[in-house]
């Protein structure tokens, strides 16, 4: 716990005076002094049980601190019941409370009403035996639960002199069933019903007779109709009942015990702790099997017989509410230190903060909801402050990795730490290309080779350097009886053969006068004529072409010379001032007849 | 022989032997006959399922109070606090486990646990 630094004055209002006393620091208690005294009632706060009330320093408990015990009721009175004794279940607890010279000066009584076993209009009374209205000077209360609000109206009854607190007129419309009168969480084939919860708190003149061992005091029934009351054993009925009913009927009662049958057997059952109780019409020994050695043995034997229920006779229920603390200690007199939230508040954080969460006070378990961690600082004497934070999806502007398929990414949180930019490319793995924002399987290996078809020849293609698709398919060589012509394969053809390409003819002769494209020189026009005698094709020009002198091979012969194939006007004759001569060929050597003259060779033609 | 003849069979038995001594009408509670049967002689029976134990705590004179904690055999708290003085205080404890209880004064290393046990009169003693 984080404590208080400054030393701040705590004020006690005396009661009834309303008088203001500046006292010692509030950190006192938390620190474990001893040698401070806020409510000046001669005990020191850090064993004062309500250091803040000066009529209280001590407390006893009934039937123990935060510990319920019972009362069971047959409400036949003075007729015998069917000992079921669940015409009332009351689950009690109370705290007397004692000032530092030892007098009673309050209690506390928490009640739970569990069960109405009853047909009868039964009311609720607490009798504070031998002590006075007027001493009591002050009665609270609150209840829970409650279906019809009006009946649970807690008063005292003025025309009783002990002080008798009417708790109930009719317990059946605590549940909501006063016109049924159906019973209340007995009869198992019936709806349940959430207890009633009932918390009363009275403060008494000191002074008064009430002990301690008397508790829970005379809690009873009672029935206006007809004038009965059910008490324990120990108390006589109220001025209001019908006293004549006494010792009629099945009344037993002696100058010892009251509300007793003629055997003995009470009206009204007090257990120290709790315990089931009977089913509708299951008498209490069919439960408790030893409850009558209990009795034939004035107590003395099965003392605990409450302990031991017999199985399928109890009305089965889960117990009633937790009660609470009684030991927490009235700190009203110190002033409020509230807890203060810590720098982690509103900063903002992806995970659970766990630092800074209280810059005063004791901090709580972080939760989230609702986009926020939230928590809540405890200072002293004041109630919990709640502290949050954004609950964020990133740390604002920083970046992190992402996934991408095939690949990684980064990605960077946005200012304010709600999400993340995209999710962008920074690396492909193995086998795989960036494209775009994204890493693509590659196709094949970069710059590899791979075979590919050309039709008559042999071709291959190479994988780009990314790896996505290989390039056009180009030809390597031609099948024998091929010959490559650009990037295809055509078939050889033999020389002289009329309209008929000769696709490898390896030679034109165009020296001098021989010339189809001018009379002194092999050029441009030579070249494209010797395409389209190669191809076949009137459109196919020379895109390159070498000259040189005649090779010992066959070949276009000049127009004298060789075998006519003739005029071929479709491939662009007529020569150059030679008009009317036919394309000759020869199978022989243009060497060994034309000579060393110039020829073109080594062409590449279009199509 | 049918239980409630027994019963009063047995009750006059006890009323013959015993005198005006009060006694059960059953001779030996073992038997757990059933309720409706039962017949209580003993006048002072009530069927109280707790009695009464007297706690008395004697201060030295002139020592400050001291925190003090009573608890029953089971270790549930009876009574806490503290008083200026000497007291006596009357608790409530259930049957069958009265026979002591526990006492604790002070507080945290210097708390002192003390056994208290009730005597034949239902007091239990204990200094501060």
């Amino acid at each position: 716990m984080n404590l208080p630094t400054a030393t701040q004055a705590a004020k006690l209002w005396l009661l009834g005076l309303g008088l203001a006393v500046a006292l010692a620091p509030n950190s006192a208690i938390a620190q474990g002094q001893t040698n401070v005294d806020s409510d000046l009632d001669g005990v020191n706060d850090a064993i004062d049980a309500q250091p803040c009330d000066n009529r209280v320093s001590a407390r006893v408990y009934a039937p123990a601190d935060r510990t319920y015990g019972m009362l069971l009721f047959e409400d036949q009175w003075p007729a015998r019941g069917d000992f079921d004794f669940n015409d009332a279940v009351i689950a009690y607890n109370q705290t007397l409370r004692y000032d530092s010279a030892g007098q009673l000066t309050g209690l506390r009584v928490e009640l739970s009403i569990m069960a109405v076993g009853a047909r009868f209009q039964n009311g609720l009374a607490l009798r504070l035996p031998g002590t006075p209205q007027s001493a009591v000077t002050s009665l609270t209360f609150s209840i829970a639960n409650v279906v019809n609000s009006a009946a649970g109206e807690v008063r005292l009854d003025p025309t009783e002199t002990d002080a008798t607190i009417i708790l109930a007129d009719d317990m059946h419309a605590l549940f909501g069933v006063e016109t049924t009168r159906e019973w209340v969480n007995t009869d198992p084939s019936l709806p349940t019903h959430a207890f009633v919860d009932m918390v009363i708190d009275v403060l008494l003149d000191p002074g008064n007779n009430l002990s301690a061992a008397d508790a829970p005091f005379d809690l009873f029934l009672y029935n206006r109709l007809n004038g009965t009351e059910v008490h324990r054993p120990r108390y006589r009925g109220t001025a209001r009942m019908d006293a004549n009913l006494f010792n009629t009927v099945d009344d037993g009662t002696t100058p010892t015990r009251a509300f007793v049958t003629t055997d003995g057997i009470p009206f009204a059952l007090e257990l120290p702790e709790l315990a089931n109780y009977p089913q509708e019409g299951v008498a209490i020994d069919q439960l408790y099997a030893n409850v009558s050695t209990f009795g034939a043995s004035s107590g003395t034997q099965a003392t605990d017989f409450y302990r031991t229920p017999a199985s399928g006779a109890a009305f089965g229920l889960t117990p009633p509410r937790a009660l609470q603390a009684a030991a927490a200690p009235d700190v009203s007199c110190f002033a409020p230190e509230p807890g203060v939230c810590g720098s982690a508040t509103g900063a903002g954080s992806v995970n659970a903060p766990s630092a800074n969460l209280c810059s005063f006070g004791t901090e709580s378990a972080v939760s989230s909801s609702g986009g926020l961690f939230r928590w809540s600082c405890s200072g002293n004497y004041s109630a919990a402050t709640a502290c949050t934070t954004p609950d964020l999806v990133c740390a604002p502007n920083l970046s992190g990795s992402c996934a991408i398929s095939g690949g990684s990414g980064s990605q960077t949180c946005n200012g304010s730490g709600t999400g993340y930019g995209t999710c962008t490319v920074t690396a492909c793995n193995s086998g795989y290309y960036q494209s775009g924002n994204s890493c693509v399987a590659q196709v094949c290996t970069p710059g590899s080779n791979a075979s590919c078809s050309i039709a008559n020849g042999t071709a291959q293609q190479t994988c780009d350097n990314l790896g996505s698709a290989y390039g056009a398919c180009t030809l390597v060589s031609c099948n024998s009886g091929y010959t490559r012509s650009g990037n295809v394969c055509q078939a050889n053809s033999s020389p002289g053969t009329p309209g008929v390409p000769w696709p490898n003819a390896p030679q034109l002769y165009c020296n001098g006068a021989c010339s189809w494209d001018s009379a002194s020189h092999c050029g441009q026009g030579d070249a494209d004529i010797f395409c389209r005698l190669r191809t076949g094709n009137a459109s196919s020009r020379a895109t390159s072409y070498t000259t040189g002198t005649a090779l010992d091979a066959p070949g276009f012969s000049c127009p004298y010379i060789g075998t006519s194939l003739g005029s071929y006007p479709q491939f662009g004759g007529p020569r150059y001032n030679q008009g009317g001569y036919d394309v000759k060929v020869q199978a022989t050597s243009i060497l060994a007849n034309h000579g060393p003259g110039t020829v073109i060779r080594s062409v590449v033609c279009t199509p | 022989m049918p239980n409630a003849l027994s019963n009063i069979l047995k009750g006059l038995a006890c009323a013959g032997v015993l005198g005006l001594v009060a006694c059960a009408q059953s001779a030996d509670p073992s038997d757990n006959l059933p309720l409706a049967e039962l017949v209580v002689t003993d006048p002072n029976f009530d069927f109280a399922t707790t009695r009464t134990v007297r706690v008395e705590l004697t201060a030295a004179e002139g020592a400050a109070p001291q925190a003090i904690e009573v608890s029953d055999a089971e270790g549930r708290r009876l009574m806490d606090g503290a008083f200026r003085s000497s007291v006596s205080m009357d608790l409530k404890v259930p049957v069958g486990r009265a026979n002591t209880l526990q006492l604790r004064t002070g507080q945290g290393a210097q708390a002192v646990q003390q056994q208290l046990t009730v005597d034949e009169r239902g007091v239990a003693g204990g200094d501060l």
